[in-house]
């Protein structure tokens, strides 16, 4: 049985895993690197205090761009010269842009709705899955349908819940 | 495997953004998905835009885990599912059990099983058996006759199979019993002075600081007083309904209507709660936890609690209490302990 905080953990890692790689990923380029930040990431949260896990999504993303900004100092030095040259390209058209990728009052109450207004069956399937970490498989066999169709109702709910987030901005 | 190639082709940029948001979530990507997700988030810039929305829900979804209405949907998700795999048990065991009397080579199986599981001699020297989890475990027995112990954690339970009858203690804790129908030998559980006697049926007995609760799911049980069943006072259950009793010799029992759903959610890693007091809420709480919970004041043990929890989540179990209702937490040298807010204010 995990304990506590491992659970807690596992949670954090979960949520959080891919927005951190997609936001490594998009500026080096390289998903073996972006694992290794993202991993350095958790490391450093975790080395700090689990608190920390409680933290805000400014506070985590903030420890993100620094880790970022030392590793470019450590690419310039092995002369990295692509990696280089992407960095500050992509420090100069796309920085970091808190607004999008934090989690605000507003979108907290956008998502409640929209949880609320999907159809029945692909709220408690997507209910199962998101929040009781019931696998796909489980699912399936216990609603009796193929675990595709799991798939479709989970991404379906995902879907309807990008667009209630969109209709905002 | 191309993963957003095996959604559907028609699949929405928001759809192919959440494959590939949960697939990050769930662990690392193998090289040919590394090589098409970059692909993918690089197509267009409409991709990137919405996955990083679609990484907004995924962690959004965290942060409103515990606002009521979503603590009443996945309630409802979770009863749908309970739904669901009754369905399917009844059906399996039905099947199950028809293919074992089938076997008359079972008898094979028997001895094998007595050799193995038990020391239950059916000679009058029986020994009793002890089966006891630790705090946050859970086990499920198969006793000799097939009859199913199913323990929530910290339990203890004490099994003694003679040739005439079967008896049962549950010493603490909570345990099911799915009791194997044989009349000659009568199956007995025996908790806070009251024994809950069944042929072939299945139920619950907890057993709190001070209180006892026989939840019926199927057949018919007794419950009377330990020692001395006297006919007048046996309590008769019928299936959902749920006897509560202070463990008092002179108490006397009432019957509810029992919430059948939720009385066996414990088996599936959850404990719902509704209008549950405070104080027998925490009870089952701490099963599972090494930090206890303690109640500070008599305002707030009488406060009823309601809401779904997965066993072993304490802090989750705290922090929607504290916020919904006039409660607070302190914690200190590995205990908690809940108090009224008013109280504490006037200190």
């Amino acid at each position: 049985m995990l304990s506590k905080e491992d659970e807690k953990w596992a949670d954090f890692h979960r949520d959080y895993r891919p927005a951190l790689i997609a936001f490594f990923l998009r500026r080096t380029c390289n998903y073996d690197e972006a694992e290794d930040l993202a991993q350095e990431v958790f490391v450093r949260i975790a080395s700090k205090d689990h608190a920390a896990m409680r933290q805000t999504d400014a506070y985590i993303f903030q420890v993100a761009a620094n880790l970022l900004r030392d590793r470019s100092r450590r690419a310039q030095v092995r002369t990295d010269y692509a990696a280089r040259l992407r960095l500050s390209d992509e420090f100069g058209i796309d920085p970091l842009d808190p607004h999008r990728i934090t989690v605000g009052r507003e979108s907290m109450a956008l998502l409640t709705s929209a949880l609320a207004e999907l159809p029945e069956r692909t709220r408690q399937i997507f209910m199962l899955f998101r929040y009781e970490h019931i696998d796909q498989r489980t699912i399936a066999d216990s609603f009796g349908i193929s675990v595709s169709a799991v798939e479709k109702h989970v991404h379906r709910a995902m879907a309807n819940l990008i667009k209630a987030l969109g209709d905002e901005a | 495997m191309r993963l957003v190639q095996a959604l559907d082709h028609n699949a929405t940029i928001e759809e192919q953004a959440s494959a590939w948001c949960i697939r990050l979530a769930s662990g690392h990507l193998a090289p040919a998905e590394q090589a098409e997700f970059d692909e993918w988030i690089s197509a267009h810039d409409a991709h990137g835009e919405i996955f990083d929305r679609a990484q907004v829900a995924w962690r959004g979804l965290s942060a409103i885990a515990d606002r009521p209405e979503i603590i009443a949907q996945r309630a409802d998700a979770l009863d749908a599912l309970r739904r669901a795999n009754l369905r399917r048990w009844t059906h399996k065991i039905r099947r199950d059990w028809r293919r074992v009397a089938a076997l008359a080579a079972s008898v094979v199986l028997v001895v094998l099983t007595v050799s193995l599981w038990s020391n239950f001699p059916t000679s009058p020297d029986a020994k009793p058996e002890v089966f006891a989890t630790n705090i946050g475990e859970r086990q499920i027995i198969t006793l000799t006759d097939g009859s199913r112990l199913t323990l929530d954690a910290a339990t203890k339970v004490t099994v003694l199979y003679e040739d005439d009858q079967r008896v049962l203690t549950l010493n603490d804790g909570r345990a099911r019993f799915d009791v194997r129908k044989d009349p000659e030998r009568p199956f007995s559980v025996t908790a806070g002075g009251r024994t809950t006697v069944a042929t072939g049926t299945s139920f619950s007995v907890e057993l709190l600081k001070n209180d006892l609760h026989v939840v019926l799911f199927e057949g018919r049980v007794n419950v009377s007083k330990a020692g001395s069943p006297s006919p007048s006072q046996t309590i008769v259950l019928m299936p959902g309904e749920k006897l509560v009793t202070n463990i008092s010799p002179s108490a006397i029992p009432r019957i509810e209507q029992a919430d059948i759903l939720g009385a066996q959610a414990w088996e599936n890693g959850q404990l719902v709660f509704i209008d549950e007091p405070l104080a027998s809420a925490v009870e089952q709480v701490n099963r599972y936890s090494r930090t206890k919970i303690e109640i500070g004041d008599a305002r707030a043990s009488e406060i009823t609690v309601s809401g779904v929890f997965n066993v072993g989540d304490i802090r989750a179990f705290i922090d929607a209490i504290t916020d919904v209702y006039p409660l607070e937490a302190n914690t200190s040298s590995g205990r908690v302990m809940i108090v009224s807010k008013n109280t504490s204010s006037l200190k």
